[in-house]
């Protein structure tokens, strides 16, 4: 006794030959293929994936260092072209009014310590000096 | 004895990745129970010939579509049918093809152990399958050479379940009176 299967195989026996000729052709087929595709570019089938995966993972970074070029460019606009060679001035100035006021400074604490004793005092109090000098006060 | 062929574990995952060994043991578990499934539907050695291996160049190339590999052998039948269906048209023989018959009644889940046939009625067993329309042949065929559940039959023939099972049913009816008649 035999199952419909077995029938069925055992009867077409006979054809395994031209059957496995063309699974090997096909077979050799695939590695030729493969082979073709491999040599004809080894790197541009890797090479797309891989770049690809390099971009989407510094995305993140590209768009923050992109607002940040961004703020800046767009701060460096918004400054006059009057406004830097003053403000360079007014850094160089900066230690000599430094030196001024401090001279100034000076002069008032000696004069509160030892008050002139050849002057005669007057009735009124003294006015303040910032009335006198109010340029070297602002000092 | 192997009397069914089992669910065994194919190389499927080593041949997407182009693995020429996987291919060549993937292609010989199948090429026969192809051959003869599509002999007996197209009877013509020539034709089934070019059918096996368009088949297999069909399934080199498109493996990708495969989305479950455990379907691999209902997916590589299903590319030989539409090749079948592909020579039946070729040969003008639509009209079989438009054969639809009722659902079936329930009942029509037998293995293909069920039948089991003497060597003296194989010669009649033949005779019978060949007469049957190609639409119930087919579903005949994959049900003996692969066991395939009728979900996948559907699968490979494009047709609905409804209509695969009454295939079945139909044929294996057939089949089960032809053996009684002999017997007897």
């Amino acid at each position: 006794m035999k199952t419909p299967r077995e029938i069925l195989l055992g009867r077409h026996q006979a054809v395994e030959p031209k059957l496995d000729k063309i699974r090997r052709e096909v077979v050799a087929d695939t590695e030729v293929g493969l082979d073709r595709r491999a040599s004809r570019n080894p790197i541009s089938s890797a090479a797309p994936a891989s770049l690809r995966e390099l971009i989407l993972s510094l995305r993140w970074h590209v768009a923050a260092m992109s607002a940040v070029w961004l703020v800046a460019a767009l701060l460096s606009i918004d400054r006059s072209p009057a406004a830097s060679p003053t403000t360079v001035s007014q850094v160089a100035q900066s230690p000599q009014r430094f030196l001024i006021a401090l001279q100034e400074n000076r002069r008032q604490l000696l004069e509160m310590i030892e008050p002139p004793v050849s002057q005669p005092r007057s009735a009124q109090s003294p006015r303040r000096r910032s009335e006198l000098q109010p340029s070297t006060a602002m000092a | 004895m192997l009397v069914v062929a089992e669910r065994e574990q194919l190389p499927v995952q080593q041949a997407r990745a182009g693995d020429a060994e996987a291919w060549n043991a993937l292609l010989r578990r199948y090429q026969l129970p192809l051959y003869v499934y599509v002999i007996e539907l197209v009877h013509n050695e020539q034709a089934s010939l070019d059918i096996v291996q368009e088949t297999f160049v069909n399934a080199v190339r498109h493996l990708d579509s495969l989305r479950d590999d455990e379907k691999f052998g209902s997916w590589l039948f299903g590319i030989a049918h539409q090749k079948c269906i592909q020579q039946w048209r070729r040969q003008n023989r639509d009209a079989e093809l438009q054969e639809e018959l009722a659902d079936a009644p329930a009942g029509a889940n037998n293995t293909p152990l069920d039948l089991l046939i003497r060597e003296e009625q194989e010669g009649e067993f033949m005779k019978l399958l060949n007469q049957l329309p190609p639409p119930q042949r087919a579903v005949l065929l994959l049900h003996f050479m692969e066991d395939f559940s009728l979900e996948e039959i559907a699968h490979v023939t494009g047709t609905p379940l409804g209509t695969v099972k009454s295939r079945l049913y139909y044929a294996k009816r057939a089949l089960r009176k032809l053996l009684e008649e002999e017997s007897s």
